[in-house]
């Protein structure tokens, strides 16, 4: 598009003005003429004088019409130049402009819109000029925008609009909308003509200055701004109840308000510091508060700048940690004695154990004396002195033996224990296996029947989990009801992560509520005549299968027997038992028997 | 009645302190009816010197040691004796109330023959001393060497 600048005349008025004189000149030739054809009819020189002027006149006025035209003609042109200019210029500034720029009619029908304005819309790919412009608008502020522009329209008032645009990306654009009525020469109001500007940065940086405000202002923290002399700027609601001062008291006065009488002004320090480093500081002080109470308060102090990056002062937030500060002396006090109390634990856990093991070792010394000596008193005075003494020593010989027994158990407990303890894959059946060797003998002689299931192969220690079986089946074995042969199933399987094993049998079963009790040491339900035991047994068990990171209680089994169950946690992995049929192991059990040792020994053979 | 020739008469040496188990060991070989003299050292120190200079003028068929002896242990006398090319034959058992392993370990390391704890009850105590003397006073033949 071609720019015009200032115009020049046009040519044609040019040429007229280098007419003017010479149809001045013709004029008054013809009127100096007409004047001799009068003279010499008239003769007179006032005749000739009055044709003279009257030809002077008409040449001078016609002159002056002519040149009238010519500048008529002249401002014409230029003006509708200049119009044509201004409207080219207009175009091109507002296709060039920085500012979305749009025209309408009084139906809002765009007239005109340039680039910027379809950039803004997000009319690019949409509905270049979908005709009513506020089709630009975000449906849901369409509504709105249209009953402003229909007011406008009404009162014939300029528009200002702040809504939101649909952009093509997806992407919400807020745009402001100024418009001025346009009229034509009647004053009437032929459209409006406007801008649009794409706001959503400064919306969305008003947007983060409220919740900004919002957040210091609804903050639990106390937050307070301080210029670069220390003098408090700002003060939050939860400043105010920090520290007991409001607003109104501290703006305008030092920070040093909230320092301990006592003690150095922690908070200026660091604020002078921040200052001087120009990065932020955590850090604990002490303040003290409107009516002196004295507070422990966590700080971060930063510094605040200017736009331009200008250190200007700090800001500093700060919360109370006075409950969380004795809380942490509490627990670090506690959790001190409870580590003192752990060791301690531990020291009389490790002292009782060596203890156990200690005592019932040496123990077991002067009680080998006592029992053998009985013994041989029994064997060869037995019958010999009166039958009194028979009776007592009888009575010596059982209480040997059972404190023997109770020593030997007390030995097996405190053997077992987390040192030593091995973690291996261990194949349950194999267990079961050696175990019912072990109780062989004693299981024929009371016609046992033994069940055993398939069962997985777990991790543990294969020792500890042998005797786990072997104390439950020696149970199941032993509380029978007389004159009936125990039947004992044994199960396993996975469960969870881990495993659950199930020893059930047909005997005399556990009364509810002793389930829980047979499992501490020393505790038997039934006298000794019937039932014989230290009733440390379960005791083991239980200590074990804990140690196996499981759980072991007694159900009543159906048919009035007991269920023992005990889970093995899963600390490894382990393999499910084959896919077979319970192999049933028909008691008596085929003897078998041991290797002949090299070396006849007593109960401790060469390794 | 055995037409063979003589039974001899075995010497055990028990090294032992305690009398209540020097008498019970004497007590469980009267029960067992071995033709055994036992001699008694009550002590490391005496038992060495007896072995040097044994009273029957030769080395016993059998030492019975216990570990945990005044002035000298058990298994200083069982390393001692084990070194001597003179005592080394003489088969030892040793006999105690000790079941830890580091007892029953540290005998065998020093090549001792056979380790028994001391049974508990008196039946149990006849039959092992029964087993022992039965093995090593009469099938077991140690190497010369």
């Amino acid at each position: 598009m071609p720019r015009s600048t200032r115009s020049a005349p046009p040519r044609w008025a040019r040429w007229g003005e280098a007419l003017l004189p010479g149809l001045v000149g013709i004029v008054a030739l013809a009127g100096s003429l007409l004047a001799a054809e009068y003279r010499q009819s008239l003769t007179e020189p006032v005749t000739l004088l009055l044709a003279v002027t009257v030809s002077a006149l008409v040449a001078g006025l016609t002159w002056v019409l002519a040149q009238g035209k010519l500048r008529a003609m002249a401002l014409a042109d230029s003006t509708a130049r200049t119009l044509r200019d201004s409207e080219e210029r207009f175009r091109s500034l507002a296709a060039s402009s920085p500012v979305g720029i749009f025209q309408t009619d009084v139906d809002g029908v765009l007239q005109y819109a340039n680039r910027r304005f379809t950039q803004v819309a997000g009319l690019d790919e949409r509905e270049p000029l979908c005709g009513d412009w506020l089709c630009i608008a975000h449906p849901e502020d369409r509504g709105a925008v249209a009953a402003a522009w229909h007011q406008a329209v009404a009162e014939g008032a300029e528009l200002s609009s702040r809504f939101r645009v649909p952009a093509t990306d997806g992407e919400i654009r807020w745009v402001h909308v100024q418009a001025a009525p346009l009229r034509d020469d009647s004053r009437a109001l032929v459209g409006y003509v406007g801008s649009v500007q794409n706001t959503t940065d400064q919306v969305q940086a008003y947007e983060l200055r409220q919740r900004l405000a919002a957040i210091v202002e609804s903050s639990d923290d106390a937050i307070l701004a301080t210029g670069l002399d220390g003098t408090i700027e700002s003060w939050n609601p939860g400043a105010e109840r920090l520290y007991g001062w409001s607003a109104d008291e501290t703006i305008g006065r030092p920070v040093s308000i909230l320092a301990p009488p006592d003690g150095t002004d922690a908070v200026a320090a660091a604020m002078e510091r921040v200052l001087l480093r120009r990065q932020s500081e955590r850090y604990d002080a002490v303040v003290v508060t409107r009516d002196g109470r004295r507070l422990e308060v966590s700080l971060t102090t930063s510094p605040t700048k200017d736009p331009g990056g200008k250190v200007i002062g700090t800001s500093t937030i700060a919360r109370d940690v006075t409950e969380r500060k004795r809380a942490e002396r509490d627990l670090a006090v506690t959790a001190a004695a409870l580590q003192a109390h752990t060791v301690e634990l531990e020291r009389s856990n490790a002292e009782l154990a060596q203890f156990a093991y200690v005592a019932s070792h040496d123990l077991s010394e002067p009680l080998r004396m006592v029992s053998s000596y009985v013994q041989l008193l029994a064997k060869r005075y037995r019958g010999k002195l009166d039958d009194d003494a028979d009776e007592f020593i009888a009575f010596a010989v059982d209480g040997a033996d059972r404190m023997q027994a109770l020593i030997n158990d007390l030995l097996a407990y405190s053997r077992v224990g987390r040192a030593g303890l091995e973690r291996r894959r261990v194949d349950c059946d194999e267990v079961l296996r050696r175990v019912l060797r072990t109780l062989g003998a004693t299981l024929r002689e009371r016609g046992a029947e033994v069940t055993v299931g398939p069962l997985p192969a777990v991790q543990g220690d294969p020792t500890q989990l042998e005797q786990l079986f072997q104390n439950l089946i020696g149970n199941s074995a032993k509380f029978t009801h007389p004159g009936q042969p125990p039947r004992i199933t044994v199960e396993g399987g996975p469960e969870g992560d881990g495993w659950r094993f199930a020893v059930t049998d047909n005997g005399i079963g556990i009364e509810p509520r002793h389930a829980e009790r047979i499992f501490s040491m020393f505790q038997r339900l039934h006298g000794r005549q019937e039932y014989p035991g230290t009733g440390i047994g379960l005791a083991i068990c239980r200590k074990i299968v804990e140690l196996h990171g499981g759980r072991i209680w007694v159900e009543q089994a159906e048919g009035g027997g007991s269920r023992f169950v005990f889970t093995i946690g899963p600390s490894g992995p382990a393999e499910p038992p084959p896919d077979q049929p319970p192999a049933v192991v028909a008691l008596p059990v085929p003897p078998e028997p041991a290797p002949p040792e090299p070396v006849p020994a007593g109960r401790r053979g060469a390794p | 009645m055995s037409f063979g020739p003589e039974p001899r008469i075995f010497d055990v040496l028990l090294v032992e302190d305690n009398p209540g188990d020097v008498r019970l060991v004497k007590e469980v070989l009267t029960e067992t009816d071995e033709p055994v003299e036992l001699h008694v050292a009550a002590d490391g120190e005496s038992a060495m010197a007896w072995l040097r200079d044994p009273a029957p003028g030769r080395p016993p068929d059998l030492l019975l040691l216990d570990l945990n002896l005044p002035r000298k242990g058990g298994l200083e006398v069982l390393e001692e004796l084990k070194a001597d090319p003179a005592l080394r034959r003489i088969p030892v058992v040793v006999l105690t109330s000790s079941a830890a392993d580091r007892d029953v370990r540290g005998a065998y390391d020093r090549h001792a023959n056979c380790f028994v704890t001391k049974p508990l009850g008196l039946e149990d105590f006849v039959s092992t001393v029964r087993d022992i003397a039965g093995f090593w006073l009469r099938a077991a033949e140690l190497p010369r060497a």
